[in-house]
């Protein structure tokens, strides 16, 4: 089709709707969409409802046909996380082209009242010529498993407790005989095996904890308190705390964030939690030997990357996509015995989007791994 | 340590008896001679008003009334309500040090994350302040 008559229907929003129309009344169309168990609703590019399938009409409790030609907010009001009625956010959608996969930001408020959370999918409906006729928004309740997720996450959080308190005491007494506090000295033997306890019982705690967060970051119970921060410092300051297990593996750790970085809005202590964790693993997977590990940042037009980059073991280019999934180790991670519980990443990443940022990595076998995460900064003054 | 530990009085509110046993046998070991040890926290209340400590180790989960409740009833008297408070728990949420905090904690160590080394030198330093008050 030519550019002139491309543009002549994009300006006649009454030929688009028709054609609209036209693809629905392919009984075909409507059967397969009917045959969904998910909601299908399609809207021209001024988010006006020209078709439902039964299963939105079932989810959202509307008569057949009787939301037709009425704006998708008459039908469900959507609700944000602060319990605020905001508008369906589609405008990118009907003049980009761009698609939305399975926000499950929101509820929806029905005509009756009735509440629920939702995840929605979006996508531009293209004609022949590339044109947008409008979008289809496919949708499912999720309350159900909005629940089922709380009460997984409740149930992780008491047994996590409960768990703690033995490791609390297993701790404190391994410690208490370490001290030699009580008469006797220990053999060497004695040392290094209760030495090994005490390790063991310290990996136990790492995982409990991390499977504290995992819970509280999946059931959205975690809090974040952003303050002005300058992560060159927070670096410092854990490269401070690192030093000796770097030291130990050989491994210089070299801080080049620039004294002109802009602060970051964010919370100090899981940015910390963050960091530690990146530079902790660069060390752990990176072989004993004269070696150094990089920590440097960049400003972008509206975040700042930051990255540590490492000599060590790398990740197989197979593994890569899967790095942040919970409990993924990459085969090389396991082959070198390094303790881990798989958990570390996935925390780390959840913790950046948590702050609007983002987390991805480079990585060669054998040859090192470059972790970047983004923060989008601040410009008020400190 | 800047104080004379045999001078102070501490109360151990722990209800796992490992954990109380520790606590007081490291106390003792640092010195402190007075150690009051309660298992739930209608006991620790009372033994609080008997015997006014000095310095007060809190578990937050307790039979009978929890932790919580116990930082409650001591902030809302005004003869205990001067008592620091330390508060020694496995809830290491957020909100639970956030709620302990504004209920009138001083500090909150979660037990398993801190070595007994760092909680003998909380309890040093909360008491030299109070030496200093």
């Amino acid at each position: 089709m030519s550019t002139a008559s491309k543009n002549k229907k994009e300006n006649n929003p009454d030929a688009l709707i028709s054609e609209i129309d036209t693809i629905l009344n392919q009984t075909l169309s409507k059967a397969i969409l009917d045959s969904i168990m998910e909601g299908v609703i399609i809207l021209d590019k001024e988010l006006d409802i020209h078709y439902m399938n039964n299963a939105a009409e079932t989810i959202t409790r509307s008569i057949a046909h009787s939301y037709n030609d009425k704006k998708i907010d008459e039908l469900m009001k959507l609700v944000n996380q602060d319990g605020d009625i905001v508008s369906w956010p589609l405008e990118d959608v009907a003049e980009q082209g761009s698609t939305h996969n399975q926000v499950s930001d929101y509820s929806v408020e029905l005509h009756d009242g009735k509440v629920f959370s939702i995840s929605y999918s979006a996508a531009p409906m293209h004609l022949a010529d590339g044109t947008i006729a409008g979008m289809t928004v496919i949708f499912r309740d999720i309350s159900q498993e909005k629940e089922l997720m709380r009460l997984k996450s409740e149930f992780v959080s008491i047994v996590s407790h409960q768990l703690r308190t033995p490791a609390s005491t297993v701790k404190w007494y391994i410690e208490a005989l370490l001290d030699n506090r009580h008469g006797k000295e220990l053999n060497a033997w004695q040392i290094s095996k209760l030495q090994q306890s005490y390790q063991s019982n310290e990996r136990m705690i790492d995982l409990i904890n991390d499977l504290l967060n995992v819970s509280r970051l999946e059931s959205g119970r975690i809090d974040v308190h952003p303050e002005e921060l300058n992560l060159r410092v927070l670096f410092d300051e854990a490269i401070k705390e690192m030093v000796h297990f770097a030291k130990a593996h050989n491994i210089e750790l070299h801080n080049t964030i620039s004294k002109d970085i802009p602060l970051v809005y964010a919370d100090k202590g899981k940015i910390r939690e963050v960091i530690i964790n990146f530079l902790s693993n660069a060390i752990k997977y990176t072989k004993s030997g004269h070696h150094t590990i990089t920590i440097g940042a960049e400003q972008n037009a509206d975040a700042i990357e930051y990255w540590v980059k490492d000599e060590g073991i790398g990740i197989p280019s197979k593994d890569i996509a899967h790095i942040f999934e919970k409990f993924f180790r990459s085969d090389n991670a396991i082959e070198s015995q390094t303790e881990g519980s798989g958990l570390g990443l996935y925390i780390a990443r959840q913790i950046i989007l948590l702050h609007n940022g983002d987390v991805r990595i480079e990585s060669v076998k054998d040859e090192g791994t470059t972790i970047y995460f983004s923060l989008p900064f601040n410009n008020k003054k400190a | 340590m800047n104080i004379k530990p045999q001078d102070y009085s501490i109360i151990v509110v722990e209800d796992e008896s490992f954990l109380s046993k520790i606590l007081a046998e490291r106390l003792n070991d640092e010195g402190f001679k007075k150690i009051i040890v309660a298992s739930n926290g209608v006991e620790a209340l009372q033994k609080i008003k008997d015997d006014q400590p000095d310095l007060i180790l809190l578990d937050m989960i307790l039979p009978k009334m929890n932790g919580f409740e116990v930082l409650e009833e001591l902030k809302n008297d005004d003869k205990l309500k001067n008592i620091p408070v330390l508060i020694l728990s496995n809830l290491g949420q957020d909100n639970d040090i956030e709620r302990a905090k504004e209920l009138g904690a001083d500090q909150y160590i979660v037990k398993s994350n801190f070595s007994m080394h760092k909680v003998m030198a909380s309890v040093t330093e909360m008491l030299e302040k109070v030496a200093k008050s």
